[in-house]
């Protein structure tokens, strides 16, 4: 069987995910894929590559971690917040997480990029900033 | 524990507060797939540039930086700065937007610190003005100026035969045990003692602590410490430190070298160096060449040691001289990194076990070291009276073997042997006893001129010392006339002889009286 690179894979997927309209079987067969080509291993990064690739094509998933559960308010500005830093993005999803441990503020999380405002995020920084 | 003024870390962090932005930008983050023997493998931040820093958030809430080396389609090989222990696959890694920068200037003299610029002598935090790039192109051809200012070692041998200029690279290579780092450290403990306002920074990668210690608590002694900046790695250090400590050692050196003064730099020694980046290069899964070396080991070094130059006058004049060190296997100058090292600098020391064991210390071959400078970087003092001195010695040594047949030689053939036999005990030299330009030009005259030709062999060292003696007490205007450099009057050259002949003929009394 022709391999098919992580690449080229995510190519397929990202169009897939866009098109299909049951999600629990495309997840059976992406499954069943991996499996049989023995790349079970590259999932998460895959899923990343999807991400991403999604994310080029105008549709940009963010999680947002918190220490209390967000309002419909504070979603909304989250929202107006991406829309400003993705111009080119039409279709915003947005996946919350709530975490204690980041004490306060939020940290919203792209495929690849990051914006930290919870308090440990800007603890970091001084520390940096002092050392 | 360093004295920290409070009022100085409360001003910091005032001003640190104001620093940080009100509202943070996006950062791009990636993510560590795998981690282990100090190579994180990242997925993502595709923006990342070769050698740029990045951080990885550890367990306990604290960053490790690393630097990536290795950027593929896939993920990126960053080489960890610190302990791999604290870091699980799936934590961020950011990308920071700035390579590797150490900080430089006056404020690290007198220190010991590691290849990130972080104090290791207990002596508080290190304040400098500026920072400068560990990886940084060498000076353009425009930039440069000829080799023409000498760099006294202070041992007669290499100043005689094997001299070294400001801005020259001269590499010292011999076998392990053969005095390698003693003729470094004489040499920066002659910078000192000629008050030549050179600064030293010796490099120690993957050495022995306690070498490197007492390294440090000799050059207290001597009061050499005070021109002198340490870059220490030990052997337990990861190799990515050891890596980066020669590259952290020129930068701190450029920083001299381009504000018109004049730094010398030791890396002890690059053998340790090519190592330790073989062991990055097999763990970041580069092909494997000649001895398993990477196939730009040559790079590695080539690039160091091309920052070390003497620059144009447009430039500010100032110099960075550099002695690497290689240690052979075996006497073998033909292995891989020796040969490739040779063909870099501008010459090299050939320290020889054999003459070592028989007591010629420092045990220079004189027939495999030379300074592709020459003659240009030699003070007019010891020049006039160097010239013969590496013939006399060679015809020396093809007459050795004869030495032993003493009485059927011609009388030609005896005097060339007698006079090799002598300068070869004259060229001995204890270690940390630099000479200056005076007590080496004085006593080389006296040896070509024939005066020391009636003193026995195993009385030489101490016939110099008491020549050395008579002069400094009867003669200190003239000898400090002459250590300024110039060639030597006739005066002081008639001066010199005369003292010498006395000396002499106390010595051959005290032989003829046995």
């Amino acid at each position: 069987m022709r391999t098919i690179t992580r690449g080229e894979l995510a190519n397929v997927l990202a169009t897939l995910v866009s098109e299909t309209k049951d999600q629990s079987t495309l997840a059976k067969r992406i499954a069943a894929f991996l499996v049989e080509t023995h790349q079970t291993r590259e999932l998460e990064q895959l899923m990343r590559d999807v991400r991403s690739l999604r994310e080029k094509q105008g549709q940009v998933e963010a999680t947002i971690t918190s220490a209390f559960p967000l309002s419909s308010d504070a979603k909304r500005q989250i929202e107006d917040l991406l829309a400003n830093h993705y111009p080119s993005g039409s279709t915003f999803i947005i996946n919350e997480e709530v975490n204690p441990e980041v004490l306060s503020g939020i940290k919203i999380k792209s495929s690849e990029k990051q914006l930290d405002e919870t308090a440990r995020g800007k603890l970091r920084r001084l520390t940096k900033a002092v050392v | 524990m360093a004295d920290i003024s409070i009022k100085e870390l409360s001003s910091d962090i005032r001003k640190a507060i104001d620093e940080l932005k009100t509202q943070g930008d996006f950062e791009t983050v990636g993510v560590v797939t795998r981690v282990g023997d100090g190579i994180a493998w990242i997925y993502g931040l595709s923006d990342c540039g070769f050698n740029e820093m990045i951080e990885i958030d550890a367990e306990d809430g604290t960053t490790v930086t690393a630097f990536a080396l290795n950027l593929m389609e896939d993920e990126i090989g960053a080489v960890l700065l610190g302990n791999d222990i604290k870091i699980k696959a799936g934590t961020n890694a950011r990308l920071t937007g700035k390579v590797l920068e150490v900080p430089v200037g006056p404020e690290l003299v007198g220190r010991v610190i590691d290849p990130l610029g972080r104090p290791l002598d207990d002596k508080g935090p290190i304040k400098t003005k500026q920072t400068g790039l560990v990886e940084r192109p060498a000076p353009g051809v425009l930039d440069r100026k000829g080799v023409h200012e000498p760099l006294m070692t202070g041992i007669m041998a290499i100043d005689a035969m094997v001299p070294i200029g400001r801005g020259q690279r001269e590499l010292i290579i011999g076998d392990r045990q053969t005095g390698k780092t003693a003729v470094a450290i004489d040499t920066m403990i002659n910078q000192h003692q000629q008050e030549t306002g050179v600064i030293n920074i010796y490099v120690a990668v993957g050495q022995k602590l306690s070498k490197v210690a007492r390294l440090i608590e000799r050059l207290k002694r001597e009061g050499v410490m005070d021109q002198t900046i340490v870059i220490a790695t030990s052997a337990s250090d990861p190799a990515s430190l050891q890596y980066l400590a020669p590259y952290t050692g020129t930068a701190i050196g450029e920083y001299f070298r381009d504000n018109s003064q004049h730094a010398l730099i030791i890396y002890d020694d690059l053998s340790k160096h090519a190592v330790a980046y073989r062991q990055m290069s097999l763990l970041l899964r580069r092909p494997p060449g000649r001895e398993a070396y990477p196939g730009d080991v040559f790079y590695l070094h080539s690039r160091l040691l091309e920052r070390s130059a003497k620059l144009s006058d447009e430039k500010g004049a100032g110099s960075l001289t550099a002695l690497p060190i290689i240690e052979t296997q075996a006497g073998d100058i033909s292995a891989y990194i020796p040969t490739n090292v040779i063909s870099i600098t501008d010459g090299q020391i050939f320290m020889e076990t054999t003459l070592f064991y028989q007591g010629i210390r420092p045990a220079i071959s004189v027939g495999l070291s030379v300074s592709r400078v020459g003659g240009s970087a030699q003070t007019k003092a010891v020049k006039s009276v160097a010239g013969n001195l590496r013939l006399s010695l060679a015809q020396f040594r093809e007459l050795a073997a004869f030495s032993q047949f003493s009485t059927d030689l011609d009388e030609e053939t005896k005097a060339r042997i007698n006079r090799g036999q002598r300068l070869t005990e004259l060229l001995k030299q204890p270690q940390y006893s630099p000479l200056s330009v005076w007590e080496q030009t004085a006593s080389l005259m006296a040896a070509n001129e024939g005066v020391f030709d009636t003193v026995p062999v195993d009385q030489i060292k101490q016939a110099q010392d008491a020549l050395l003696k008579r002069l400094r007490s009867d003669a200190k205007k003239e000898m400090g006339v002459l250590n300024k450099g110039d060639k030597p009057t006739d005066e002081i050259k008639n001066t010199i002889l005369k003292v010498a002949k006395d000396v002499a003929k106390t010595y051959e009394v005290k032989e003829s009286l046995k």
